[in-house]
């Protein structure tokens, strides 16, 4: 009773801020022109998955699970291995300036790379400045046209907001990796170099195996966020002149923002929360099924 | 900084054989080899941060003919005075809205962590089970697939009963926010895996009741680890960008990012030139500097106290 009472205020929380809105989120899917009127079962969900936009959006964000999820993963655990490697020097100079992006608000990393993405403005376009004769050289472009041409266009656009999106937060996983790479391997990894190891074999025999449970809530975090890709995408709108309907989730707060359609809007939601959480579902068991053959 | 135990260990333990001058001239390709990779690293994750502190202190005209070199001369307090100036100290009042936002935000959020974490944990109840199930599924899902949901919601609300409006108003950010499942996780897997019962059974036979308990003996030792939750929520709902910009279309009751990005949206394309806000001209040195002003609050919270925040990740997601 005790206890029921102490989690009560969570309890409340958990259900006003969470569950019902998602079981409304379904209802509302479920119905057409409003929550009163017509009920059409899951013709809502046929209707999203053909509309034009958001085939587009889901092929975009594919595009960037695709190459965003794999480069993410890859670039910090290279670094957090690189960071825990005997060799070298400057770890803790590294780990400390690998961190600094992390603290900073999405919103301000987000245009501050689109200001770096600016020709005019940009500290990589003032190299240019710096040597004016690259231009000079007729196969190159003229410097006048280097000025203009801006670095990003659609075509690298999910290169460009991929790179925002590891620049900001590979940091805090760098932390985390390298954090557990030292709380657990010392006697694991000093043994194995006695033996003989060479550093490849320790990092692909004994290091990833440590990491592989971080690695795949690391991965679960890192699609789960990718796929629900919003924030980045309404902050670069008006400079770039992206489509309200850029990602899946974009599409989503359009139709229920400008176009005030709830019912399409909470289907497309819906689709999306099921992706995620089928995602986490799978990765969960699948950690528990290795743990389990370890054990 | 303490000195990592590792670095003074390991140049003992590696194996190192007898008589290899090219041996020793791997190792030494070998190290320089990973030191220029960490350094070109650094120069990558750091050279934006530095150039935006750089920018933050020239002249607006400096900002766009010399984007590369240091200030000609040093334009700081200037270009905050100005930022703070346009429409009339629109900045100053998204900022204390922010504070006020992260405050309640992480109060809240530390509340429901200590008391819900510690009961879930130590006095567990039907259906207790279930809801820590819930929040551990609650916890991979992202803030922004939920909050459309809770738009919806609160809109259908508001149409049912007209009085009741909470749309555009700050506890539309500031309750939804403080639901935070990972902090009430670590809170509960603390008690669960290191706390020793024994503790409370004690406090109980002296006859201490539920809250004397709690206030006296749980909450004291759970110090450390709501300082974790308090600056992770901390943390996120000052980042948050998605939730805000849904639920609070008001200007002046906006937090910073939000306030922010409406200013780079009134810039066409992020070229020179300045737009209207207000009555007043944005430049690009105004978003320039009011971006690093927003970044210092939260820097320093997080850097000063990464310790915190490292230990919340290891006790809660990682190895639990």
């Amino acid at each position: 009773m005790a206890g029921l009472l102490f989690a009560l205020p969570y309890v409340v929380f958990l259900c006003l801020f969470l569950l019902l809105p998602v079981v409304y989120s379904i209802y509302t899917s479920l119905f057409s022109d409003g929550v009163r009127n017509a009920f059409v079962g899951l013709g809502n969900y046929l209707e999203v998955l053909k509309d034009n936009n958001f085939q587009k959006a889901l092929r975009i964000i594919v595009g960037y699970i695709v190459v965003g999820v794999p480069l993410f993963i890859v670039l910090a655990l290279a670094l957090a291995l690189l960071i825990d490697s005997p060799l070298g020097r400057l770890k803790h100079f590294s780990k400390f300036v690998f961190f600094l992006p992390f603290a900073m608000p999405p919103a301000v990393s987000t245009f501050m790379w689109a200001f770096i993405y600016t020709p005019e403005v940009s500290p990589y376009g003032g190299i240019y400045r710096l040597f004016p004769f690259i231009g000079d050289y007729q196969f190159f472009l003229s410097r006048h046209e280097l000025l203009s041409t801006p670095f990003i266009t659609l075509e690298n656009l999910t290169f460009a907001i991929v790179n925002i999106i590891c620049w900001q937060n590979a940091g805090g996983w760098i932390m985390v990796l390298s954090a557990v790479l030292q709380n657990t391997s010392q006697e694991l990894v000093d043994a194995a170099r006695i033996d003989g190891a060479n550093e490849w074999n320790v990092v692909r025999h004994i290091k990833i195996p440590l990491l592989s449970d971080t690695l795949m809530v690391m991965g679960v975090s890192t699609f789960a966020y990718v796929s629900q890709l919003v924030a980045e995408p309404i902050m670069l709108t008006s400079s770039l002149q992206l489509s309200k309907y850029y990602t899946p989730n974009y599409w989503a707060s359009t139709q229920a923002f400008s176009s005030g359609n709830f019912n399409l809007s909470a289907a497309a939601v819906n689709l999306l929360i099921l992706v995620v959480v089928l995602a986490s579902g799978i990765v969960l068991r699948a950690s528990r099924s290795i743990q389990k053959q370890r054990s | 900084m303490i000195p990592n135990p590792k670095s003074l260990v390991t140049p003992l333990n590696t194996p190192t054989k007898v008589g290899g001058s090219a041996d020793r001239l791997r190792r030494q390709i070998a190290n320089n080899t990973i030191t220029s990779i960490l350094l070109l690293y650094c120069a990558y994750f750091f050279i934006p941060i530095l150039w935006m502190m750089i920018a933050a202190t020239k002249t607006p005209d400096a900002l766009t003919q010399n984007p590369l070199g240091l200030a000609g001369q040093f334009h700081l307090l200037e270009n905050i005075q100005h930022v703070f100036s346009i429409g009339s100290g629109q900045y100053l009042r998204w900022l204390q809205n922010s504070l006020m936002y992260t405050v309640s935000i992480s109060a809240l959020a530390s509340v429901l962590a200590a008391t819900a974490g510690y009961a879930l944990a130590v006095y567990p109840f039907r259906g207790s089970r279930l809801i820590v199930g819930i929040t551990l599924i609650a916890m991979l899902v992202p803030s922004s697939a939920t909050a459309l949901p809770l738009f919806y919601a609160f809109s259908a609300i508001t149409a049912a009963f007209p009085q009741v409006v909470i749309l555009n108003t700050p506890l539309a950010f500031i309750l939804p926010a403080s639901l935070n499942p990972f902090g009430v996780y670590l809170i509960y897997l603390y008690f669960k895996k290191q706390f020793p019962p024994e503790l409370l059974e004690a406090a109980r036979i002296d006859g201490a009741g539920h809250l004397l308990t709690f206030f006296r003996i749980a909450l004291p030792s759970m110090a450390g680890l709501l300082a974790t939750v308090a600056i992770l929520a901390f943390v996120n709902s000052w980042n948050n960008f998605f939730l805000p910009w849904l639920m609070v279309s008001d200007q002046n009751l906006q937090p910073v990012p939000i306030g922010l990005a409406t200013w780079a949206a009134s810039q066409s394309s992020l070229v020179v030139g300045g737009s209207t806000g207000g009555d007043q001209f944005i430049t690009l040195a105004d978003l320039i500097t009011g971006g690093a002003l927003a970044v210092v609050p939260v820097a320093l919270v997080f850097t000063l106290l990464r310790r915190f925040w490292v230990r919340g990740f290891l006790d809660g997601g990682v190895k639990g």
